[in-house]
Order: structure tokens, then C-alpha cells, then sequence
């Protein structure tokens, strides 16, 4: 057990190590005039000079990767072209909205996947699970960007009956940044309007982002409930004379979630790329629409920099995925 | 006439053999029917689409510009006034085109990369092994995107970054696949009787490997089609006026508004292709994986 | 064997609809069990054994159904009670041992926790009572350091281990039927004594009946009292155990004797030849009938019923019994 969470501690360190490795290469070493790009199409020569200068751009590679890995080690992921300011703080000031965002969805997703993957199961070969399975699928087929513009047109446009995009209506004051997370943080200060209005807005983005969630989590519980469902196991819990819902709870449930929590960090990767789009059709102000303000616009660092960051994170909650799982499975806890 | 007949013969019992494990894998549920369907209708789209279209995708009339669905254009027109039918339908044969060429790029390369590493193992298998682990360590979508906006827009480079983040699964896929065929009877059979290791790739191995990367392929066509047109939106991947599914939906966002079928219909189109596939490649598993498939429940004795 | 059997099954016919089509598994099967009594079935895999067990637990698959048949237990008609009522009796009054011990244990639930839950969800008793309760039950299985042992997780015990485990939650209740599903047969062949000794004691102990089935004829013939012979979901023989030793009437009885390894024979294993045959066909004649060495025209066209061979407590079902 302990040589295991070592060894993953270690293989983190490497997979952090390649991730800024191939962002590096990415900036320095792929074809493409970096420099070009960060001045744009009508600079002169002198302006050239000054800005490879200013970005060491001049010096050769592997002096350039010391200082980019020292500036890394630093914190430093440079001066955003657009904004002018440092992506590093930049980045702070985007992520919380990006969290609360990908924090409900995960939860809503996770919870209806769970629910529609078991209840598919249990009625294997049914109405019901012929319903599951082409909603699973119908959730991870759907353009999160085109869904995003769906629930716009109906449940703005034509209803009225949810904000366009945005985390709070201008009129409402936001609460003070205890946490960033706006439903949080007014919560804190008691503020139920700003509450009950940042919930509001959260409902479509949130609905939009939770679709592939939801598919990708009850396709994944559906089997693995399917396969519990047939161990000897269940079967001798039955003949204790358990009752229907507590053999299903304490048997079932828990061993057929277990591979439900492995791939919650594939679920985090499509909440990472399903937050680029979905974010910027709701003009969501957070790390997507940070990064594809940053591609538009060709700004170099932040776009590498909110890339390096996402991944970060993505390592960090893989890590912390594989760690819950070696808690919940005795059978390694105990090797 | 003899011998023409006995060589006949494996045909005819081959072709009948897949002609009922057609009928029975659509017989197993009606969302394979559905899934099948779709990828046909779509395949058969991508191919005959220009034959169909009744407009050229990319002809202007500024006299017909955002009109609502109607007999002359089935699915209106867009704010230049060229037909979104016939653009959808040109849409088809792009996604198709870039999907087969993504994932052809990806599977070939990846899947001979992790039949190497399965068969000659040692250090080679352990750094092939570690540079997946890089790719996969970043969420996919997010690489391309990095990949796709250093290299700068374009369709081509989007098909790049795609197949550059595609193939480490297949390396896996493979490998494993022939980690476990490798200690099989047949293949020490064929170590045995003195097959270089070359001869054993290619003769017992890619035959076995096979049935999976289709089933992988036909999950994944979905996702590069998906993935495609979410680069072609966020402006990375198809340039105006080139009619793929995304980058029509990029143009049609700031006319929600007002002429709703244009965003609607390009992405209506792009949503059920992709549930197509994806229905067809989740029957396919379902179907292939015997541990799924209807028995008495485990019962024995 | 007494008056009044405590279990006692009636013509059951169980089938399954799969994609293939209705599977035959259990046709017609008959047998008593009286108080604290051992019975043995017997068949090849495929015979229906453990089929009529679940059947007679009601835990039969989805698709599995009771078609007809009666399961009496102390009186009481089980095919036909509540699903409420049934679950009461679970575990309590019949419990089972299952197979493969370690696939009857849950890996992420600790032993102490699946032998408190079969106690509770009987009695009102706390988690504390439920949890001594399992470590006296533990000790009397021969696990030693029995209150350490609670803590453990299924994977940390030996195979023996695990079984003696099952056994004891099977029996915490006292139930008056114990029904033990090839109980060693994923043992090793040192365990299995020891395991069956456990078995035999205990049941004797609380006065629970057992029905033991099992492919292993010596097994058989050291634990049961009577053996009822399974073929094809049909009862092909049914007597006390010595009287099927000395005097087998039927031909596949006499077949699966022959193929016991005895030590002091010829030492060689004589297997009936032939398969089982396919239960998805609708069961005409009788189905051992193209295995048969006896076989004669009537064996094509019915069943023949179950009767009395030489006595009461001796019945065969075949057209052209061996000769005693």
C-alpha cells in the first residue's frame, strides 16, 4: 500500500514534469512564428527584435527551457498579451467561476448517471432500459455548444424563463470573494438574493455541461451493476433473508459504484473540454472562456498557460481518484 | 468447373456467415437498428450528398438571405443566403472525410506502436509505455485545442491534433491485446515452428487485435466527429466558408435570435450522426463482450 | 426416515426464457427431507441441482420461473407466499451454503459485518449484540482468535476459512433446512474433511436438516442418509444411501458408480459416455435414453414414472431397470 501511493506520488511527478515539457515545445519548438503571432501581422522588424528580446526568444533552447521551467517553478506563466496582466493571476481570477461551474455539473451528472445507470440495470432488457441507454448515449453524442444554443433559445428566447448567460445580473450586487464560489459566498454572508440569482444562472450552463456527465457515468454504472448483479455474493446476501433495498444498498450499490469513482477523472476531462465551449456561449467568466478569448486572439502564454493548469489540475484529481479507490477496495488497502 | 465451384464455396458460407451476424447483432435491440440505420443514411449522405444537394453549398443570394425553412430551402438559408440543406449535406462528407483520416492516422500508427511494445517488451515496451502515460495524463480536448492553436486555424491542423491525441489510446488497446494473446497456445504454436517475430505480427496477432480496434473505432468516430466540429466552433478548425457542422454553428450563433434554423439545423445534423455512431459502437461492445451478453444469470448444475 | 418431513418438494418444473429460447431445468422433481435428516442430489452439472435449490429459496434469475410443483416447508406452501413472508423465512428457518466461498463473500464488506447482517435482518438486535454473537459463532467454527478476526476482509482468509465462514452464517439462525450447495467442491482436498466434519457436527448439533448436493458420490455416501439421482432436470433414482451403493436400479445410477475412482479396482475412471443432453428441446421420453445401454423402444416415447423398485423407500424411474 505504501510503496503504491509512492510509486504514484512519483509517476505524478513525472506526468507534471511531461505536461510542462510538451506545453514548452509546444511554444517554442512546433513550426509557426511565436513572435509573429504575439506582435501581429503589422509589426516591423525593430518590434520583432524587441519582443524576441524581451521574451528571451533569442537564446538558444535549452537555455530558454531553464527559464521557462524556472519561471514555472515560480509561479510565473508570463504576461497575457491581451490583458497585459500576469497569466498567473489572471488564471486566479477566472478559475473559481470555472469550479462552481464543473462542481454542480460533476454533481448533477454523477447523481442522475447514477440513478439511470442502476435503475437501467435492475430492469435489464426493459422499456426503461432501452430509455437509459439511448439517453446515456444521447448525453455523450450532443454538441455541448449546440445544446448550450437550444436551451438558450428555448428557455430564454422563448420562455423567459432563464438569464442568457453571465454569473449575475448586473443589478444584484455580488457578495463579498470569501471562496469565489458565488452560491457559496452568499450563502456565507446570508445573501439570499444574490443566492437564489447565481443559482439561476447556473442552470442552463450547468444542465449543458452535466449532459456528457451524465451519459459517459450511466453507461459505466449500468454495466458494472449488471456484472454485481450476477456475483454469488448478492446471491448469498439474499438467502440471509436481507431485505430487497438493503441488498441493493449495502451489496449492489456499493461494490458497483466502486468503478464509477475510477472514472471520475475521465469525467473531469470532459468537464474540462465541454467548459471551453460551454462557457464561452454563456459568456461564463472563467478559465474556458479565458483560454478561447486567448485562441482567438493567438495570446500565446495564457492560451499555454490556462492548458498547463487545466492538465495540473487533471494530474492532481486523477491522483486524488486512484488514492479514494485504493481506500474503498479492502483488497488492495490491504496488499 | 469443379474447382471453380469448391472455391466458391468459402465465399458464399463467408459472406452468409456475416450476413446472419448482421441479422442477429440487430435482432439483440432495436437502439442497434437505430444505430445502424443512422451511420447508413449518413455514410450514404457523405457519399451521394452532391447529387442531392439542390443548391451549390457555398452559392450566394443576397436577394434570400435568413429565410425560414420552406419548400425552395428546406432549411432556410444563412445570413449570405446560401442554402443550409445543401451546406449540411456538404457538411456530412467533410466530417466523415476528416473522422476516416483521424482515426486511419491514429489507429495505424497507434495500434502498430502497442503491437511493438506488446511483442518485444524490455525497455522499448517500458518508454512506448511511459510516452501514452504523458498523453493521457492531459484531458484530451484540451491538448488538441493547445496543439491546433500553436499550429493556427485550420481543418487540416485540427486532424492533426486529433490524431496526435487519439492514438495513445490504441497503443494501449493493442498492446494489451497482444499481452495476452502473446502466452496463448497459437502463438508459442508459431514461436515453436520457428515464425520471426514479424511473421507472428502480422499473421496471428493483427487478426485477434483486430475485433477490438473495430469496436474502438466505430465508439470513436463519434468523439472525432464531435471533437471536429467543437475546434471548428471555438475557431480553431474549419475557416469560412468551408460548410462544416461547427463552423456553420459559429456563424449561426449571432443569429439565434432571429432565424433560429440556422444554428438548429447543422447541429441537428451533427447530434444525430454522432448518436448514430455511437449507438452502433455501444451495440457493437455490448454484443462482442461475452460477460454481457443474455445467459441463464450464472446459474450452473 | 420420520412422519412428518420438514421440507418436502412436489413435481417441480422450473423453466428459463432466454433469447434462445424456454430451458428445461428442473422437470417434475420430487423429494422429502425430514427433520434433521440428510439427503443428498446428485447429478452432473446441468442436472438441475441447483436450480431446484433456488427455486426452493424462491432466488431463482429473473428469468427463471416456477411452473408448477409445490415446495411444502412444515406445512406452509412456499411457491405461493408473499415475497415478504418468503424473506422472513430466508436465513432463518432455510438458509444456504453456496459453492464458491469466496464469490459468496462480498470483498468490500468484512467478515464481521456479513455474518452480523444475516443476524439482523431476522432479529432486533444492536450492532454490539449482532457483533458477539458472530465472534462466539466464530470460535464454534474453529477460527481461532475469533474477535480479531471480524475486522477481516474475505481475501485475507484461506479458502477452508471462507467456507467455515459461510457455514457459520448459514447456521446462526438455527435454521430447520440447510441447503449446501456443492459446499467443498472449491476446496482442497485436505480442507474439504475437515469442512464436511464441520458441517456434519454442527447440523447434528442443532437438529438442522441438510440437503447436500453434489457431483461427488463419496461425499455422498459419507454425509447422507438418502440420495435422490438428478438427470436432465428429471429424478432418475431415489433410495437410502447404502440400498443405491448395494442395489442401483438405474442405468445412469449404475453409469455414475462406474465412474467413481475406487482404490483396489482397475484404477480407471470410466466417464458414461456420451453428453447431457440439450435442455432447450421439450422433454420427450426419457432424455438419458440416447446414452443408454439398456435403452428400449417405450424409453423414446415417454417418461417413465417414478415407482417403487423393490420396496417403499426404493423408486426408480426407467422402463428397463438394471436387475438387483
Amino acid at each position: 500500500m505504501g510503496g503504491l501511493i509512492a510509486r504514484r506520488l512519483a509517476f505524478m511527478v513525472f506526468v507534471i514534469w511531461g505536461v510542462t515539457f510538451v506545453t514548452f515545445f509546444l511554444s517554442r519548438v512546433v513550426p509557426g512564428d511565436p513572435v509573429r503571432l504575439l506582435a501581429g501581422p503589422r509589426a516591423g522588424k525593430a518590434e520583432l527584435a524587441h519582443i524576441r528580446d524581451l521574451y528571451g526568444l533569442d537564446e538558444p533552447l535549452p537555455a530558454q527551457y531553464r527559464r521557462y521551467m524556472t519561471d514555472l517553478l515560480h509561479g510565473d506563466l508570463g504576461t497575457s498579451f491581451v490583458t497585459r496582466r500576469d497569466v498567473t493571476s489572471d488564471i486566479a481570477a477566472f478559475l473559481p467561476a470555472t469550479l462552481e461551474l464543473s462542481g454542480y455539473a460533476l454533481l448533477l451528472g454523477f447523481v442522475g448517471g447514477l440513478v439511470a445507470g442502476s435503475v437501467a440495470a435492475f430492469r435489464r432488457g426493459s422499456g426503461v432500459d432501452a430509455a437509459g441507454r439511448l439517453s446515456a448515449i444521447a448525453g455523450l453524442s450532443v454538441p455541448a455548444f449546440w445544446l448550450a444554443l437550444l436551451l438558450q433559445l428555448l428557455f430564454h428566447t422563448q420562455l423567459g424563463w432563464f438569464p442568457l448567460g453571465g454569473r449575475l445580473d448586473a443589478s444584484v450586487t455580488p457578495p463579498p470573494h470569501i471562496t469565489g464560489l458565488l452560491t457559496i459566498d452568499s450563502l456565507l454572508t446570508l445573501n439570499l438574493s444574490a443566492f437564489s440569482n447565481a443559482l439561476w444562472h447556473l442552470a442552463l450552463p450547468v444542465v449543458t455541461l452535466a449532459a456528457g456527465v451524465y451519459g459517459l457515468m450511466t453507461r459505466v454504472v449500468r454495466t458494472s451493476v449488471l456484472d454485481v448483479l450476477g456475483e454469488d455474493y448478492v446471491r448469498a446476501a439474499e438467502a440471509k433473508g436481507l431485505t430487497r433495498w438493503r441488498v441493493i444498498r449495502r451489496h449492489v450499490l456499493r461494490n458497483g459504484l466502486l468503478p464509477a469513482v475510477t472514472i471520475l477523472g475521465l469525467e473531469f476531462g470532459l468537464l474540462a473540454s465541454g467548459v471551453f465551449v460551454v462557457e464561452a456561449v454563456f459568456q461564463w467568466p472563467g478559465l474556458g472562456s479565458y483560454a478561447f478569448n486567448a485562441i482567438q486572439a493567438a495570446d500565446y502564454n495564457a492560451t499555454l498557460g490556462a492548458t498547463l493548469v487545466i492538465a495540473i489540475i487533471y494530474v492532481f484529481t486523477n491522483l486524488i481518484v486512484d488514492l479514494g479507490y485504493l481506500y474503498l477496495d479492502p483488497r488492495i488497502r490491504y496488499s | 468447373m469443379i474447382a471453380e465451384q469448391v472455391a466458391a464455396e468459402p465465399e458464399t458460407t463467408g459472406g452468409r456467415r456475416a450476413l446472419r451476424a448482421t441479422r442477429r447483432f440487430l435482432g439483440v435491440s432495436w437502439l442497434n437498428v437505430l444505430g445502424a440505420a443512422i451511420v447508413v443514411l449518413v455514410l450514404f449522405l457523405a457519399v451521394l450528398g452532391r447529387g442531392i444537394a439542390p443548391h451549390d453549398p457555398n452559392e450566394l443570394d443576397l436577394a434570400a438571405t435568413l429565410q425560414g425553412p420552406a419548400a425552395a430551402h428546406w432549411f432556410g438559408t444563412d445570413n449570405l443566403g446560401r442554402d443550409l440543406f445543401s451546406r449540411v449535406l456538404a457538411g456530412a462528407r467533410i466530417s466523415i472525410e476528416v473522422a476516416v483520416i483521424i482515426l486511419f492516422l491514429s489507429v495505424a500508427f497507434g495500434t502498430l506502436l502497442g503491437i511493438v511494445s506488446g511483442l518485444v517488451g524490455g525497455l522499448v515496451d517500458e518508454i512506448i509505455m511511459r510516452i501514452t502515460d504523458l498523453f493521457l495524463a492531459f484531458p484530451a480536448f484540451i491538448l488538441a485545442a493547445a496543439i491546433a492553436a500553436t499550429l493556427g486555424p485550420s481543418l487540416n491542423h485540427t486532424v492533426l491534433a486529433l490524431a496526435v491525441v487519439f492514438w495513445p489510446w490504441y497503443t494501449r488497446l493493442a498492446r494489451g491485446q497482444v499481452l495476452s494473446l502473446r502466452e496463448r497456445e497459437f502463438v508459442l504454436a508459431a514461436r515453436v515452428a520457428g515464425a520471426g517475430t514479424m511473421r507472428i505480427a502480422t499473421g496471428h496477432l493483427v487478426r485477434n487485435v483486430l475485433p477490438i480496434i473495430i469496436v474502438q473505432v466505430s465508439l470513436d468516430v463519434g468523439y472525432a466527429i464531435l471533437a471536429t466540429s467543437a475546434l471548428s466552433f471555438l475557431g480553431l478548425g474549419a475557416q469560412p466558408p468551408t460548410p462544416e457542422w461547427g463552423a456553420i454553428i459559429t456563424d449561426g450563433r449571432s443569429y439565434i435570435q432571429t432565424a433560429w434554423w440556422f444554428p438548429t439545423f447543422p447541429g441537428l445534423a451533427l447530434a444525430v450522426t454522432v448518436l448514430g455512431f455511437n449507438l452502433l459502437g455501444d451495440g457493437l461492445r455490448d454484443w462482442i463482450d461475452p460477460r454481457l451478453r443474455g445467459s441463464l444469470g450464472g446459474v450452473e448444475g | 426416515m420420520n412422519a412428518e418431513p420438514v421440507l418436502s418438494v412436489r413435481e417441480l418444473v422450473v423453466r428459463f426464457a432466454t433469447d434462445a429460447g424456454t430451458v428445461h431445468a428442473v422437470n417434475g422433481v420430487t423429494f422429502d427431507v425430514g427433520a434433521g435428516d440428510a439427503i443428498g442430489l446428485v447429478g452432473e452439472s446441468g442436472s438441475g441441482k441447483t436450480v431446484t435449490s433456488l427455486a426452493v429459496m424462491r432466488l431463482l434469475p429473473k428469468a427463471g420461473r416456477i411452473v408448477s410443483g409445490e415446495v411444502v416447508f412444515r406445512g406452509k406452501e412456499l411457491t405461493t407466499l408473499s415475497e415478504h413472508e418468503m424473506r422472513g423465512l430466508r436465513g432463518k428457518e432455510i438458509s444456504m451454503v453456496l459453492q464458491d466461498p469466496l464469490s459468496s463473500l462480498n470483498p468490500v464488506l468484512t467478515i464481521g459485518e456479513q455474518i452480523a447482517e444475516a443476524i439482523r435482518a431476522h432479529e432486533d438486535v444492536g450492532r454490539r449484540a449482532a457483533r458477539e454473537r458472530a465472534a462466539e459463532l466464530l470460535g464454534s467454527v474453529g477460527i481461532p482468535g475469533a474477535g480479531d478476526q471480524l475486522e477481516r476482509f474475505p481475501h485475507q482468509f484461506s479458502g477452508g476459512m471462507r467456507q467455515r465462514v459461510m457455514i457459520a452464517t448459514a447456521l446462526v439462525l438455527h435454521p430447520k433446512v440447510l441447503i449446501a450447495d456443492e459446499p467443498t467442491t472449491a476446496l482442497d482436498v485436505t480442507v474439504q474433511a475437515q469442512v464436511l466434519e464441520l458441517l456434519h457436527e454442527l447440523t447434528k448439533e442443532l437438529g438442522t436438516a441438510i440437503v447436500l448436493i453434489s457431483h461427488d458420490l463419496g461425499i455422498m455416501a459419507r454425509m447422507t442418509r438418502r440420495i435422490t439421482v438428478m438427470y436432465a432436470g428429471f429424478v432418475m433414482e431415489s433410495a437410502p444411501t447404502v440400498e443405491l451403493f448395494a442395489r442401483p436400479r438405474h442405468p445412469y445410477t449404475v453409469g455414475l458408480l462406474g465412474s467413481i475412482p475406487r482404490a483396489g479396482a482397475d484404477g480407471e475412471l470410466r466417464p458414461i459416455e456420451g453428453a447431457p443432453p440439450d435442455l432447450e428441446r421439450a422433454p420427450v421420453g426419457c432424455p438419458f435414453e440416447p446414452r443408454c445401454a439398456r435403452r428400449i423402444a417405450a424409453c423414446r416415447e415417454t417418461m417413465p414414472p417414478l415407482v417403487p423398485a423393490a420396496d417403499a423407500s426404493h423408486l426408480v424411474a426407467c422402463h428397463n431397470p438394471v436387475p438387483s
